[in-house]
């Protein structure tokens, strides 16, 4: 078990807080007097008020974690290479970035639209889904030959931090000359002519590495 | 004075508030996708199902006025 943060510990004290006096009034069955009532009150509203409102902020949080991700085995092996420091994938790079951090698998894969992050949660209900229906009994190996994106990785993403419009970033050549098709997807920054895949183990990086 | 029936109502909610503390207590400790995703739909409706029951009882409690002497 990982250290709690502070707002988990907040959450359980309340929650265990208000298991506490539930059981004691479950158990006891007392008669319902005022200083009952005030119990009860803390109980079932103050306390797990708290627990919920502190609890969901802690849920939500810990949904981006790498840890979080690489909890289904599936992605185990895309979490050990972010976490290699011997690693110069995409990936590993951008997570021993402090702005990723531990938090580096949201910060590539999250929607930036409007709604991004609804539509990002939605797809990692979809992605736990699909573990618990097709992939929780298959082997590592295996599974890291059909797992892939749905659609190609949106060069938007890279370009919340890169925005194309930096000088020195346009002083390079390779920039400069494909600038109008990587605006408009038509390059992906991430493939094997640019900056590599993002995880050395990608289908497709395999299959160009045979070719 | 509250009746039987709003007394079993109140035990009824404090069962739920249980189940869905204990899945708050489970996510917390086990932050992995089953437990937070089921402590964030099933414990948030059992949750709120619990406030709510309590909720009626208290209101029901005071609409029935002080108990008489």
């Amino acid at each position: 078990m990982s250290r709690l943060s502070s707002l988990a510990q907040i959450s359980l004290v309340c929650a265990l807080g208000a298991m506490a006096i539930l059981i004691v009034f479950l158990a006891l069955r007392p008669r319902i007097t005022h200083a009952v009532k005030v119990w009860l009150l803390l109980s079932l509203g103050v306390l797990p008020i708290g627990a919920a409102a502190t609890g969901n902020i802690e849920g939500y949080e810990t949904t981006k974690k790498r840890a979080f991700c690489g909890s289904c085995h599936v992605m185990g092996r895309h979490q050990a290479d972010a976490e290699d420091p011997k690693s110069d994938s995409l990936a590993a790079r951008h997570a021993r970035n402090k702005m990723f951090g531990e938090d580096n698998c949201y910060m590539c894969h999250a929607d930036y639209g409007m709604y991004g992050t609804v539509l990002t949660k939605l797809g990692g209900l979809r992605h736990v889904w699909l573990y618990y229906t097709q992939y929780r009994d298959v082997p590592l190996d295996r599974a890291l030959e059909t797992i892939r994106l749905r659609s190609p990785y949106p060069n938007a993403n890279c370009m919340q931090c890169h925005s194309t419009d930096d000088m020195l970033w346009l002083r390079i050549p390779d920039h400069a000359s494909s600038l109008q098709d990587v605006r408009a997807g038509r390059i992906s920054c991430a493939s094997a002519g640019c900056h590599g895949y993002a995880h050395p183990f990608d289908p497709q990086s395999k299959l160009e590495g045979t070719r | 004075m509250i009746s039987q029936r709003q007394i079993v109502a109140l035990r009824l909610a404090a069962a739920l508030a249980l189940i869905a503390l204990g899945l708050m207590v489970w996510s917390l400790l086990q932050p992995r996708p089953i437990p937070v995703i089921v402590a964030m739909s099933v414990g948030q409706l059992l949750g709120t199902l619990s406030f709510g029951t309590f909720l009626y009882v208290l209101v029901a409690d005071l609409r029935s006025g002080p108990p008489k002497t």
